[in-house]
């Protein structure tokens, strides 16, 4: 399958007083048409300013975004819109995601409205298609917002994310506001409409568990860096970053005899303001060396498009 | 004393509102021993908080009515005692943890004056020697003593919730409540203060009731388990109980919800439905309408308890042999 989104060297600094927020500092990959891309990694590692500049919602520093070829992050206003079409979002907060004084009806209408799909008539008839396309039951089409629950609220998100057809969505947490109960619900229809639209997902997460149930591959991010990325099940058997191996075991699991040996980090994730010099997970790593504090790692490749970051691992 | 240091039975509790009354907590049994972790899990409205508030003697009144119930905490009943003597027993015997360590710290006063109120408050040492304490309990839990006169914003927020279990355990109380306190947190400081939660029960031998959502978390710190569904227990027992031989469909429908990060392909099954309107919960059963393995009589009968070895569930299919007329 060729690239269907190919970012390169991407780089968003936000300035702030005290110099510059580092939240996404040179990232660099690629996502395969119809393929899951999971971007994981703890609060402020970068992940979701990632999927915000993937679909221009916040204007990059530096770098490219390529999408089937096209650099989105040089387009003007109007290749931009055409492009909206094609690549949407799904929020994490199903409860400030949605306008409260719109119906359900009218905020998956929205979009038709704007890109002038079909008369009004035809536009509701769509819109009853998509609701019943994510498990909402027409009669919903005049509620507002709060008078669902998250889980419904989230459905409403993800067709108002699908009425324009897109091939590509951006999926930030959009599980983690939600009971486990629920989450297991939304996480089988996106799977579903992924396969049924044939859909690419970038889906941005901090929960493992989640990412590995529904990613082709991983990429695991720290400091605004990636610093290791794999597919899926090559990522969980051969977990070759630290910070990865710190991430995979501070997972709590419902089970009595767990595979993993413990392996609890110290310290906290340092300021992105004045990231470490080096490898940014130094000051954390339990396998520190003397070159790990000069030198940054570059990401390499050990084969089977497994990369890594970390002066430990030799590549191949 | 040899009995349990809590026992809650037959707690109901109501919040009365416009629209009508909801029966938050539906009679609820279960008891805590000395130095034992129980951990409380369910989902959003299933009267996890509810339970706990009900406990400390902090439930909103109102609209909160406490309607009937005991809660016989070392021998005395709480709910029949003034508030004059709560206040003895808040903070000092029971303390509580709460989630968001941002809002549950002053932000305008040093964490070290925060810690040392409870214990000028119930344990009469002077100001000096209260601060000699605090020290000591940030020590405890990580935290440099020096640290002391700063404000919780320049905390991260592993340090604040540590902050927050250090005044929980200043006056060594004989019950902590911890509701949801890692999941604000993210996993590798979540991992830091599950440890540190652990390390610190046993050495004062602190009996713990952990409330969350997740299984997971249970797992790590937990001897007994009880699971709640829409105001009441529907299943408890010890952690290898519960986590070997689930008996309830909402228990082991919520193992089925978690993807399995051990194996290599996880296979997810949700439960269908939403949880009950609060006002107007299902009839019979609370759970019918979206179990599986839903019977006639779960629609129009409370199921009754059925016990083995202390492993307790609510469940007809376990009611002696099935179904009665």
């Amino acid at each position: 399958m060729p690239d269907l989104v190919k970012v390169e060297n991407l780089v968003k600094y936000f300035p702030v007083a005290a110099g510059n927020v580092h939240a996404v500092d040179d990232v660099s990959f690629a996502i395969k048409e119809g393929e899951t891309l999971g971007l994981v990694g703890e609060s402020g590692c970068g992940k979701s300013t990632t999927g915000r500049l993937l679909i221009r919602l916040i204007e990059a520093t530096s770098g490219r975004i390529l999408y089937r070829g096209r650099d989105i992050a040089s387009m003007d206003k109007k290749e931009l819109h055409g492009i909206r079409k094609q690549v949407q979002i799904i929020f994490q907060d199903p409860f400030s995601s949605l306008d409260p004084r719109k119906s359900i009806g009218e905020t998956i209408g929205k979009p038709l409205e704007i890109f002038g799909m079909g008369s009004k008539r035809e536009r509701e008839e769509m819109v009853d298609a998509l609701m019943e396309k994510v498990g909402l039951s027409p009669r919903l089409y005049y509620k507002y917002p709060h008078e669902l629950d998250g889980g419904r609220r989230q459905r409403v998100g993800i067709a108002r994310a699908l009425s324009l057809s897109p091939d590509f969505i951006v999926c930030d947490e959009p599980v983690s506001a939600l009971d486990v109960s629920i989450q297991a619900q939304i996480l089988n229809l996106l799977q579903e409409l992924q396969e049924k639209m044939k859909l690419t997902y970038l889906f941005v997460s901090h929960d493992l568990s989640v990412v590995k149930h529904i990613s082709n591959r991983i990429a695991v991010m720290y400091l605004g860096k990636i610093v290791e990325s794999a597919p899926s099940l090559e990522l969980f058997k051969n977990t070759l970053h630290p910070y990865s191996q710190a991430l995979l075991a501070a997972v709590p699991i419902p089970k009595l005899d767990r595979k993993r040996e413990k392996f609890i980090l110290t310290g906290g994730v340092p300021s992105p303001i004045n990231p470490p010099p080096g490898c940014r997970f130094h000051t954390r790593c339990p396998w520190k060396m003397d070159v790990c504090s000069a030198e940054e790692p570059p990401l390499i490749d050990v084969g089977g498009e497994h990369l890594v970051a970390c002066h430990k691992v030799k590549g191949s | 004393m040899n009995g349990p240091l809590l026992e809650v039975s037959d707690l109901k509790v109501v919040y009365k509102t416009y629209e009508g009354t909801v029966a938050a907590v539906n009679g609820l049994d279960f008891s805590l021993h000395r130095g034992k972790t129980l951990g409380l899990v369910g989902e959003s409205g299933a009267g996890k908080t509810t339970t706990a508030l009900s406990i400390l003697g902090l439930v909103p009144s109102p609209p909160g009515v406490i309607e009937s119930g005991r809660i016989v905490f070392d021998g005395r009943d709480l709910l029949s005692l003034p508030e004059r003597e709560m206040k003895k027993i808040r903070g000092n015997r029971i303390s509580m943890i709460f989630q968001d360590p941002m809002t549950s710290l002053n932000p305008v006063v040093t964490v070290g004056v925060q810690i040392s109120e409870a214990l000028v408050a119930h344990q009469n040492l002077s100001e000096a020697a209260a601060e000699k304490r605090a020290m000591e309990m940030l020590e405890k839990v990580q935290i440099p003593g020096a640290r002391f006169k700063e404000y919780p914003h320049e905390f991260s927020g592993g340090m604040r919730q540590r902050v927050v279990i250090a005044m929980a355990l200043a006056c060594n109380p004989a019950l902590i409540i911890a509701d949801e306190p890692t999941t604000a947190l993210d996993v590798t400081i979540q991992a830091q203060v599950l440890e540190l939660m652990r390390s610190l029960k046993d050495e004062f031998s602190t009996a713990m009731i952990m409330i969350t959502h997740d299984l997971g978390v249970v797992g790590e710190v937990c001897d007994h388990i009880a699971v709640m569904y829409a105001g009441r227990i529907v299943e408890t027992g010890t952690l290898e109980q519960l986590f070997r031989s689930a008996k309830h469909p909402y228990t082991t429908g919520l193992f089925r919800c978690i993807p399995d990060i051990e194996e290599e392909t996880s296979l997810i099954q949700p439960i269908e439905g939403l949880m009950p309107e609060p006002l107007d919960l299902p009839k019979g059963c609370a759970f019918h309408p979206r179990c599986p393995r839903c019977m006639d009589v779960c629609r129009t009968t409370l199921p009754p308890a059925s016990e083995e070895n202390g492993h307790r569930v609510l469940c007809h299919l376990y009611a002696g042999g099935g179904a009665h007329a």
